[in-house]
């Protein structure tokens, strides 16, 4: 139904929280922190993060630690936010838990691929738990990959994993895991959209997943280009996602065929994307790609009346905003300095 | 109504002598500096004065320190030329600086001191009753003791090591979010079990020269804290004396430094030519003379005024306006608007009079109207609010309409008997026969004030020498008979039936300001003796008109009928008096005067503002949108623009 969970709690409720995220100030504040533990006492007393950082009580936080609690508050927020679906917890809940235990069956393959299985204990968050039917402390406990495949029985990543079984560790192909994995959370989501909104809402909503997922497809070529030159533009395209929306068939031919990363970004330069880029777009291009986004959703948060459009656009700033705050956190504790660190970030003025 | 009168002034002079001559010119805050560089038409030659302020930095030290004391440092006004020792001045500044600084350094030391010691309490008494000295245990030849906490997030993942006999932590506490507690580990194993830990974000406690059982620590470090706070209010008591003591002296050295730094900021707007220095201005023409005077011992410095109209063309004097004290409270809302052009009515009078008005009818009552002439008094008074005033003046017609509907705290019964000593009685809003009356009675207001706000723009219009506008628009001559003649009509034909739309009056007073209005343009440009009548192609201009026309046609409808709110209101007021007074009824004598009490807050307060906004709505959409631009840039001294841009 068009209505179903077009609450408009949910618009004003993300557009408040949108008013709470960090100002320009605030992030050349943080850019000044000398330390890991100054910065985390900055969010905890300068900014809205403050009671979920009340267990900071020195400069000595760890840096992991910080992200834990920054994360967990990010999934908190959106969780809440769902609350105001109409249905229930019925489409956003279930992408957000979908995406994020994508990120941890990925995160628990690339330590297993790396040899390093029994650091995923440290990383799994113990919040999200609550919120997924898959065991991570089991999937910690993994040492195989077919380890692994026994944890995901009856969940709908087994099959999708299945036909690596048997393979030692360093003989999965991450890459096309990872297509398979966000293949499906795309199918879903999509499925969800057609079963729940219509005319301009499911418009709105349908252009911004495409351009998440045609952006990212972007990105893969550019990585591919830059660190496998040898690589052919068929085994390119098997690691796409298999949309097409916006980029045409001819132009996404073009970037595959293009010898360089700088010929891939000029083709895209000329997609209907491309003609976005603001004249202060350039240096990283992952971070030129991640800003149109961001800008998108920063004109849906302001100017959207369609309350599952505004949640969205809220995930994709609040997620920007960790990933800035993390970006920060980590050029501290490696002391780039701050105008290094400010290359990385995404930023509205930007 | 009044916006005051300005002049353009000229200070030019020898260099040599442009800090005095600036100096002088900041005396009063009547300065409204312009940039002389795009004010002069011809600039060749010309080149701009920039420098670092050197006052700024002293200036700012001082800031820190009002900011951190009390009472906070406040400027006095400059009304004449001052004498001070400039040569102490930096001298002094700096004295004064390092020694409240070094004060605050040992204040903030003492405060994390003590901060520390609490952190160390707090950590130390999720240990008591272990019963062990620390010393001791730290001291152990085989093991590794780490005392601290664990995220409870972390605490289920230690499962994990269940097979590992090394890894294990014994929690002692338990608070929101950790586990307090210790795990001890073989030394030959440390590293490992440590990195296993730290990974689990366990966080050591490290607490310095705690030799004895956590009881003693805590002992210990309470008599720590105690002593530190007693250091602490000792050196609050000796900062505030001191600062009592040199507090006029630094007011004094501030306000000097403030006026100078002024002063010297002055040189961002002026120019300089070989020797000579130019600086642009306007000032109050009130202060011409006062002005003029202040250079009377500076024979190399030269004052020159000119009048506004010698400003090049996209030049417009600043605004001040000038109101009686009746009305400046109202200032407030035409500067929230915009203020007026320099040849344009001040709307400041009209509004006081007309929000005053509309205020009492929509929130008449005469207890909730004396209760909040309190408020307004309060807010005035106590934190100096610029509503205060205005609340205050709105009262006052609040109580006198009250009193007309005879409603006290919503007793609409309560002054009946006072009437009925002068055989009269109070106007009840909600008797049935009233309503009807009061909505066309709003509806009246509406047209006696739309048709005010249609002679002002005529008044202005002819004084701003805008024909057009004045003479040929919807709120013009044109508008005012054609709309004027559609109510007297409809008026006289409501109520005595007498019809007065014959043809000659239709054609005349309707049809003939249609007609007028429809072809404003051609007619303003005609007066205007401008070579070109039609700016575009007469098809263009019949089109774009017909739909302009329409509108105004609306607009007049919607304008009129916006007034029915004032009505609303009215009744509003009665009906949510009557509400409380139902559900008061349904307790006994007493529950029913704290309802009546608390209801009355309620209806007080939300009407209040819901009055506020509507009233002001209805100034600015209805009144303002037709006879005002609001375009004036307001009077700035140098030092007000530093105020507005901090």
């Amino acid at each position: 139904m068009a209505g179903s969970y077009s609450h408009n709690a949910l618009s004003a409720k993300a557009r408040a929280k949108f008013g709470k995220r960090l100002t320009l100030q605030n992030y050349n504040e943080l850019l000044a922190c000398q330390s890991v533990g100054e910065a985390a006492l900055y969010l905890k007393s300068r900014t809205y993060f403050g009671p979920f950082l009340s267990e900071v009580r020195s400069v000595d936080v760890h840096r992991g630690r910080l992200e834990e609690l920054l994360r967990r508050k990010s999934f908190e927020d959106y969780s809440s936010l769902c609350v105001f679906e109409y249905a229930g917890r019925e489409f956003f809940y279930e992408i957000i838990v979908i995406r994020g235990e994508i990120q941890q069956i990925l995160h628990c393959i690339r330590l297993l691929n790396y040899g390093q299985e029994d650091e995923y204990l440290f990383h799994l968050p113990t919040f999200f738990e609550h919120h997924t039917d898959i065991s991570l402390m089991e999937l910690a406990k993994c040492k195989t990959f077919d380890d692994i495949l026994a944890v995901l029985k009856g969940t709908p990543f087994g099959p999708l994993l299945s036909p690596y079984a048997g393979k030692r560790p360093d003989e999965l192909d991450l890459t096309t895991i990872e297509t398979r994995l966000y293949h499906y959370l795309y199918d879903r989501a999509f499925e969800l959209i057609e079963r729940h909104t219509r005319g301009k809402m499911k418009k709105e909503l349908l252009d911004f997943y495409y351009m998440t997922v045609e952006l990212d497809n972007v990105l893969r070529i550019l990585r591919y280009k830059n660190a496998f030159s040898t690589a052919s533009p068929d085994e390119i395209r098997s690691r796409l996602l298999p949309y097409e929306h916006v980029i045409k068939k001819e132009d996404l031919d073009a970037m595959l065929h293009a010898k360089t990363a700088n010929e891939v970004f000029a083709v895209f330069k000329k997609t209907k994307y491309g003609h976005r880029l603001s004249q202060t777009d350039g240096g990283y291009l992952e971070e030129t790609l991640s800003a149109l986004v961001f800008r998108e959703a920063l004109h849906t948060m302001r100017f959207s009346v369609n309350p599952p459009a505004v949640f969205l656009a809220y995930t994709i700033i609040a997620e920007n905003e960790l990933r800035n705050i993390i970006n920060i956190i980590e050029g501290i504790r490696y002391q780039l300095p701050p105008d290094k660190i400010r290359e990385l970030l995404i930023l509205e003025s930007a | 109504m009044a916006i005051e009168k300005m002049l353009l002034v000229n200070v030019l002079g020898k260099l040599d002598t442009m800090d005095t001559a600036f100096e002088r010119v900041c005396i009063d805050e009547d300065f409204h500096p312009e940039s002389t560089l795009t004010f002069l038409e011809d600039s060749k030659g010309y080149a701009s004065i920039s420098q670092d302020n050197p006052y700024t930095p002293m200036l700012q030290a001082l800031d820190e320190l009002s900011k951190s004391h009390a009472p906070p440092l406040k400027l006095t006004p400059v009304t004449s030329p001052v004498k001070y020792d400039r040569e102490g001045l930096g001298q002094f500044v700096d004295h004064v600086s390092d020694e409240f600084k070094t004060l605050d350094r040992q204040f903030r030391a003492l405060k994390e001191d003590i901060s520390m010691g609490e952190t160390f309490i707090a950590q130390l008494s999720h240990f008591t009753g272990l019963n062990v000295r620390l010393d001791e245990v730290f001291s152990c030849e085989f093991i590794k003791v780490r005392f601290g906490r664990i995220p409870k997030d972390s605490y289920p993942k230690l499962q994990a090591y269940e097979d590992n006999p090394y890894v294990m932590f014994f929690p002692g506490s338990v608070d929101t979010t950790h586990y307090w507690g210790v795990y001890f580990c073989p030394r030959e194993q440390v590293e490992e079990v440590d990195r296993i830990f730290s990974h689990l974000y366990f966080e050591r406690l490290r607490v310095p020269g705690v030799n004895g059982t956590p009881e003693e620590g805590i002992e210990r470090f309470k008599k720590k804290v105690a002593a530190d706070r007693k250091r602490l209010s000792l050196l609050t008591q000796k900062i505030q004396t001191s600062w009592e003591k040199q507090h006029d002296k630094i007011e004094k050295a501030y306000s000097f430094l403030t006026y100078l730094s002024d002063a010297f900021d002055l040189r961002r707007y002026a120019a300089k030519h070989g020797a000579l220095f130019h600086l642009i201005g306007w000032i109050p023409a009130s202060k011409q003379e006062e002005f003029f005077h202040r250079f009377d011992d500076m024979e190399a410095v030269q004052v020159v005024f000119e009048p506004p109209d010698d400003a090049p063309r996209d030049v417009t004097p600043p605004i001040r306006l000038k109101n009686k004290w009746l009305a400046r409270p109202f200032e407030m809302f035409v500067d929230m608007f915009g203020l007026p052009d320099y040849d344009e009515v001040d709307p400041t009078v009209f509004i006081s009079i007309t929000y005053c008005i509309l205020f009492g009818i929509m929130f008449a009552d005469v207890g909730q109207g004396i209760l909040l002439f309190l408020v307004g008094l309060y807010m005035y008074k106590k934190r100096h609010m610029s509503i205060g005033p205005i609340l205050m003046r709105t009262s006052i017609f609040s109580t006198l309409f009250g009193c007309i509907f005879g409603s006290v705290f919503g007793f609409e019964t309560a002054l009946d008997s006072i009437y009925a000593n002068f055989g009269l009685s109070p106007f009840r809003v909600m008797e049935p026969e009233n309503i009807t009356l009061i909505l066309l009675a709003s509806i009246a207001i509406g047209c006696v004030l739309n048709m005010v706000a249609m002679v002002i723009n005529i008044f202005s219009g002819l004084r701003r020498k805008r024909y057009a506008d004045a003479l040929f628009g919807p709120n013009g001559a044109a508008g005012l008979v054609f709309y004027a003649s559609i109510l007297a009509a409809g008026a006289l034909l409501f109520a005595t039936g007498i019809n007065l739309f014959s043809l000659p009056y239709i054609l005349l007073l309707i049809v003939l300001p249609l007609l007028v209005m429809f072809f404003r343009e051609p007619l303003g440009n005609l007066v205007g003796r401008k070579p070109k009548i039609f700016e575009d192609s007469v098809g263009e201009f019949i089109s774009g008109n017909f739909f302009e026309l329409f509108d105004f046609l609306l607009s007049y409808l919607s304008n009129t009928l916006s007034f029915l709110r004032v009505g609303a209101f009215v009744l509003v007021h009665a009906g949510m008096m009557k509400v409380v007074f139902v559900i008061a009824e349904l307790f006994d004598p007493v529950g029913y005067t704290i309802a009546v009490v608390i209801g009355n807050g309620i209806v007080a307060c939300l009407e209040a503002l819901l009055v506020a906004i509507q009233v002001l709505r209805l100034e600015y959409y209805e009144m303002f949108s037709r006879f005002y631009s609001g375009n004036g840039k307001p009077f700035l001294s140098i030092r007000s623009r530093k105020t507005e841009s901090q």
